[in-house]
């Protein structure tokens, strides 16, 4: 399922209280609420995503943190006491075990978080801000920028979207700031369709037609009036989109067209243990993969909470 | 239906063309095909060999050349292998498709089956179950579940068995030490099965919602009123009309396909054209790449032509207007 799916999503206009737990709708609770905090509050109601905001805050602290965090160093000096300590399984020592150089699986895993999170997220803001502008521009104005984007967006159903990355990648995309483009590249499409189809709706609405008839710059209708009532479906594809870069990036470097080492990433760690499967070495293969789905999957249901909570006539 | 068959075709042409133009703007700009030479201590050597691919001439020109010997089969040589790029990739085209066949087909009924029976049993124990699934499907990166495949489905299982040999093989698709029982059976499953997870879990998805909106529709009220027997009203009518939108998903997802392909037929060696791509890239063989992608938008077409014409089966109303 790609980010398309999300398209129906419609801005919010009523700030209707939700409809409260039950025992509490005893009439003397008429308090009124921010925004913010009707949104808070639906979105702590969603377990699964408040479950997975904690755990996404929690790896990126240790990510950002991972020099101070890591229980090894990243690369311990090849001494025979390093080489006593490799090849072997979990224990309390290390708790995802040594791989063939007795390097700390723990510590590598930390480390390889900080480069998919960070592409995760700059391709997810760089694709998001280019996406939106674009998709933007598209719906309000229509006309020609809006006819080529579609046109584009079709076409680009032809080619398999991995194929071209692994191109563009192999080519530009060794290093992280260069894999955060070329992901960028591949990825601000749905999210500018998404924000095509609201504006387009957006446009129609009588705040808008106020805004211009009182003599608003186009882009001051589109800065000020429009955006933040978008601001709940960008949000959205936004951390969805974190996981879709993740996910393309450590396949890339899992085929070995991504980052290479001795930088480290999720993708690549497994690359490089790919030989082991079936080994008493397996174990290599376990902690990586099971780092990439968690996180993944995490993104996911926070992007399915924040839905859930941004936009109340969406609920399932 | 004939005018609507014919109608159909005739616009996937412009289609292709575009796509073509599309393709070769998109390997020219990212790729020169003069890497390997840059090595060469002739310091003519890249010049003669723009020359002979004609890479000093304006691009529309390029096109137009590259196009005439497209049409013609005429692909080019591979520069680390000299074989022909076309035998090469019509010999890899036969595993591919029978992978993505039984991918495709595999991942169709199982998605079917489980979107149809979470909307009859929605909010059932098995719908949230359901649920969970899709949700770590869509979050599981393929090469990690093919290792997870071969580690547990084919090592562990073996050793568990006590086998001289695992159930489901890893590696290729026929064993080379001569005949098993079954044999095509238990070296293609792992990579379909690896290739249909993340089908399955979006698809599935897709179908629970579209049964949902079927379900909840008047016409389906007025038959269930009228006494129609309940198996006839999910599967008759209901069923019927939610396929629909799933045939055009599926049409959509036919890129993500080719992305699975090149990740499963990597992993467990297949000599198919994803694999072909993979190691072309690796190798730094470009002269592979304006092909592959050719013939991948080809096929993408020509599936996206079917889930048309399905549609117009399924349809009447598409097929009339």
């Amino acid at each position: 399922m790609s980010l398309e799916s999300f398209a129906e999503i419609e801005p919010r206009e009523d700030v209707l209280p939700p409809p409260g737990p039950p025992g509490a709708g005893d009439g003397t609770e008429a308090v009124v609420r921010s925004q913010w905090s009707l949104f808070a509050r639906r979105f702590l109601r969603h377990r699964v995503a408040c479950a997975s905001l904690v755990f996404l805050l929690l790896l990126g602290a240790l990510a950002v943190f991972a020099e101070q965090v890591a229980p090894h160093p990243l690369n311990p000096p090849l001494t025979s006491e390093t080489l006593a300590a490799a090849r072997k399984g979990p224990s309390a020592d290390h708790w995802f075990g040594t791989d063939e150089l007795g390097r700390d699986q723990v510590t590598r895993v930390l480390f390889a978080a900080r480069i998919s999170l960070s592409i995760g997220l700059g391709v997810a803001l760089l694709a998001t801000v280019v996406g939106s502008t674009i998709g933007a521009v598209a719906g309000y104005f229509g006309g020609w920028v809006d006819n080529i984007l579609m046109r584009i967006t079709d076409l680009w159903l032809v080619i398999p979207s991995l194929a071209a990355l692994a191109i563009v990648a192999k080519q530009f995309g060794a290093t992280v700031p260069a894999m955060i483009v070329v992901l960028s590249v591949f990825a601000w499409m749905p999210i500018a369709r998404i924000l095509r189809g609201e504006f387009l709706s957006l446009r129609e609405k009588e705040f808008v037609e106020a805004a211009q008839a009182s003599g608003a710059s186009s882009r001051r209708v589109i800065v000020r009036h429009m955006l933040p009532n978008a601001m709940s479906s960008i949000l959205v594809s936004l951390t969805l989109s974190v996981g879709i870069a993740i996910l393309a990036e450590s396949t890339l470097s899992f085929l070995g067209l991504g980052i290479q080492p001795p930088t480290v990433s999720w993708g690549n760690m497994l690359n490089q243990s790919r030989g082991t499967v079936g080994t008493p070495l397996a174990y290599l293969i376990y902690f990586p993969g099971l780092a990439l789905f968690l996180t993944v999957l995490a993104v996911n249901f926070l992007g399915d909470g924040l839905r859930d909570a941004l936009d109340p006539k969406a609920l399932r | 239906m004939f005018s609507y068959v014919a109608r159909r075709i005739l616009i996937s042409i412009p289609v292709l063309l575009v796509a073509s133009v599309l393709v070769f703007v998109f390997v020219r700009a990212t790729t020169d095909p003069t890497t390997h030479l840059r090595l060469s201590r002739d310091p003519m050597a890249i010049q003669r060999e723009r020359t002979r691919l004609g890479l000093d001439k304006p691009l529309p020109v390029q096109y137009g050349n590259w196009l005439h010997d497209f049409v013609r089969g005429r692909w080019g040589e591979s520069y680390k292998t000299q074989r022909s790029v076309s035998s090469e990739i019509r010999s890899k085209l036969w595993v591919t498709t029978q992978v993505a066949f039984f991918g495709v087909v595999l991942s169709l009924i199982v998605a079917v089956g489980i979107g149809v029976f979470s909307a009859v049993r929605q909010y059932s124990t098995l719908d949230y179950v359901f649920t969970g699934l899709s949700f770590a499907g869509l979050a599981m990166p393929i090469f990690w579940f093919a290792l997870l495949l071969i580690q547990f489905l084919s090592y562990d299982l073996q050793k568990w068995l006590g086998w001289d040999q695992p159930l489901f093989f890893s590696v290729g698709l026929r064993e080379p030490s001569g005949h098993v029982p079954f044999g095509y059976f238990r070296h293609i499953a792992l990579p379909v099965v690896c290739l249909s997870v993340q089908l399955i879990a979006g698809w599935s998805r897709y179908q629970r919602a579209s049964m949902l909106e079927a379900m909840s529709s008047e016409y389906l009220r007025t038959a269930r009123a009228k006494g129609v027997p309940r198996h006839k009203v999910v599967f008759k009518h209901a069923l019927r009309n939610a396929l629909i939108p799933l045939v055009n998903v599926t049409a959509i997802d036919m890129g993500a396909l080719f992305g699975g392909l090149i990740i499963t037929e990597t992993i467990f060696s297949l000599p198919g054209m994803g694999r072909l791509l993979v190691d072309s890239l690796l190798n730094g063989d470009t002269a592979v790449l304006l092909p592959w992608l050719m013939v991948t938008a080809m096929f993408i077409i020509v599936f996206n032509l079917v889930a048309d014409l399905v549609v117009g089966v399924l349809d009447p109303r598409v097929r009339l207007s």
